[in-house]
């Protein structure tokens, strides 16, 4: 059986006297692509704050890496798991370099000593030519892939991700989840909110539907996003083959 | 031709060296009279080393608030703290008026600095018990937008106070214009002290503000932490910009102007911006103390007018040109 990295029992969030995430359990394991999914204001990214240890919970446990997520001050908690947000917050003209060395932070190192694990990083991502480009006037993709760089850079081997495909193309879209598919084959685990089910079904392992709150449905995405579920859920029909089928050539993830 | 950091500090270093001496060699007063020469030149020390330390301290203020608030725009004076000092030393030279049954029979000397320190720690103090809860920047910025307004309107109205007798009136005015012309050692030796120690602690911060940059969410999920990097921000600008106002009065810009241009020399980093700013904020004050001197109407030209003047375009051309802050951009 592998090993568990994030183990989630009975987690509640409020936020400004409202419950927002409602007794939540999930287990995520190493290896493992697993993927929280939902409608609009369901909690998911609540819950995946939540899970950093940024947003304060009102009841349940979270066990990280086999051990109490408070126990854990807030560099030891860098060391363990890393975050890429949706968007970054930045707004200075910071480089590439200078974004993926900040993955460094909670390892105490100087900048010169963490030299090489932002190179393997850069190169792990397939980034290293965008390392002295300006941040901000990266595309979102290129965006996307550095935040993803700088959580590599950490070391920490579990990553959770706010909706990394979100306003990305079809190429950039699929180029990122098959990235996260990789990471999990090298031993990390992913923890992703996503909103696109056709996704979950061809690149996720495990899928934990969120509805008001509460888990609706949990398990292998083949049993979780079925027809009767869309439509208990979401409101709508899932349409049998209607989807366009897309694939990165060989060698496209990088 | 591009010059490296340690390059760009060394550099600094002499030219903080050469205003220095700029500041304590050229003024009025003839030095080739051998009995005066050795007062004309430590009066000029005093006050050219109160200039150098008080710019090195609003520089730095201004470094940590812009930092603090992911805002270019940032300056000390928006968590209040200036404009309590102020009121605090405003204060404190009607009260020594008061006890003295309306005469000026006080040295402001040591009231000003003393009213300054306990005006920046009460609204440091008042600003940290509204936000306890609310730790977000936008609540702090608020708060200190919301203080600073109430300091200036009560501040005003002790001004108003003193204009019914002439010294301590004219006293309070002076020490709004701002100005270091009647520092003396212990003046000097006040603000020298305390930034040191404020630069000194700020610059420790700097690795973790550098990360602030990305916002506090993820900024603490790469491991910092961001409520202590904030409360100790906040006392650092608190202590810096209090001392400050304390030998020299309401001195403008300098917050502002100076971390802008050393950005676009040294770049974003904290660990390069603070030291640089420091030594910049002290040759730019020392320099603007010059032609304070220099400039004669009725008088010596009022420090803060001078800053003013400078600072003001400076920041705007600044501001124009800048290409080094994404968010000035829009």
């Amino acid at each position: 059986m592998a090993e568990s990295a994030l183990c989630v029992e009975h987690l509640c969030v409020d936020l400004s006297g409202k419950r927002v995430v409602d007794a939540v359990s999930l287990e995520l394991a190493y290896g493992e692509v697993g993927v929280i999914a939902g409608p609009n204001g369901a909690g998911k990214s609540t819950l995946l704050r939540a899970l950093l240890g940024i947003t304060a919970t009102q009841a349940g446990r979270i066990k990280t890496a086999g051990k109490d997520l408070a126990s854990f001050d807030y560099t030891q908690r860098a060391k363990i798991q890393s975050y890429v947000p949706q968007t970054s917050a930045l707004n200075a003209a910071l480089s590439v370099r200078e974004i993926v060395t900040q993955g460094r932070f909670a390892r105490g190192e100087s900048t010169a000593k963490s030299t090489a694990a932002v190179g393997r990083a850069l190169e792990r991502i397939g980034i290293r030519s965008l390392a002295e480009r300006n941040y901000l006037e990266l595309s979102g993709g290129e965006r996307r892939l550095s935040l993803i760089a700088r959580a590599l850079c950490t070391e920490a081997r579990i990553i959770f991700l706010d909706e990394p495909t979100s306003g990305l193309d079809i190429a950039n879209r699929l180029r990122i989840l098959a990235l996260l598919q990789s990471l999990a084959s090298e031993n990390y685990a992913i923890l992703a909110v996503l909103h696109e089910l056709d996704d979950v079904m061809n690149h996720a392992d495990s899928v934990t539907l969120l509805r008001h709150g509460k888990v609706a449905y949990s398990g292998p995405p083949k049993d979780v996003v079925t027809a009767g579920h869309v439509r208990e859920i979401y409101g709508v029909e899932l349409a049998e083959n209607a989807a366009l089928g897309f694939s990165l050539p060989s060698g496209g993830a990088s | 031709m591009p010059r490296s950091r340690p390059q760009i500090l060394l550099l600094l270093v002499l030219a903080s060296i050469g205003s220095l001496a700029l500041g304590i060699l050229v003024g009025y007063g003839d030095l080739s009279d051998a009995g005066m020469r050795s007062a004309y030149l430590e009066l000029r020390a005093y006050r050219v080393t109160t200039a150098y330390f008080a710019g090195a301290a609003l520089a730095v203020g201004g470094v940590l608030a812009q930092g603090l608030f992911r805002n270019p725009l940032a300056s000390p004076s928006i968590l209040g703290v200036s404009a309590g000092a102020s009121l605090g030393a405003k204060l404190a030279l009607l009260s020594g008026a008061a006890v003295v049954g309306g005469h000026v029979a006080f040295s402001p000397e040591m009231l000003i600095p003393l009213g300054a320190f306990v005006g920046a720690l009460i609204a440091l103090g008042v600003l940290m018990a509204i936000t306890r809860n609310r730790p977000d920047i936008i609540a702090l910025l608020l708060c200190g937008f919301l203080l600073s307004n109430l300091f200036i309107s009560v501040g005003a109205f002790v001004t108003s106070l003193g204009q019914q007798t002439w010294e301590l009136g004219r006293a309070m005015v002076a020490f709004m214009l701002g100005g270091v012309g009647g520092a003396g050692p212990r003046q000097a030796l006040l603000i020298a002290a305390v930034s040191i120690v404020g630069i000194v602690g700020a610059w420790t911060w700097s690795k973790h503000l550098d990360l602030l940059l990305t916002g506090e969410e993820e900024a603490e999920s790469l491991g910092v932490d961001t409520k202590l990097v904030k409360r100790w921000c906040v006392i650092w600008i608190a202590l810096l910009s209090g001392a400050a106002v304390a030998v020299g009065g309401t001195i403008a810009f300098v917050g502002l102007v100076v971390p802008h241009g050393c950005r676009s020399i040294v770049g974003l980093s904290n660990r390069a911006l603070i030291p640089a700013s420091a030594l910049a904020g002290g040759i730019f004050l020392v320099l603007c103390d010059l032609v304070a001197r220099l400039v004669s109407i009725q008088g010596e030209l009022p420090l803060g007018v001078v800053t003013g003047l400078i600072g003001a375009p400076t920041f705007l051309y600044l501001l124009l040109r800048s290409r080094y802050m994404g968010v000035l951009r829009g």
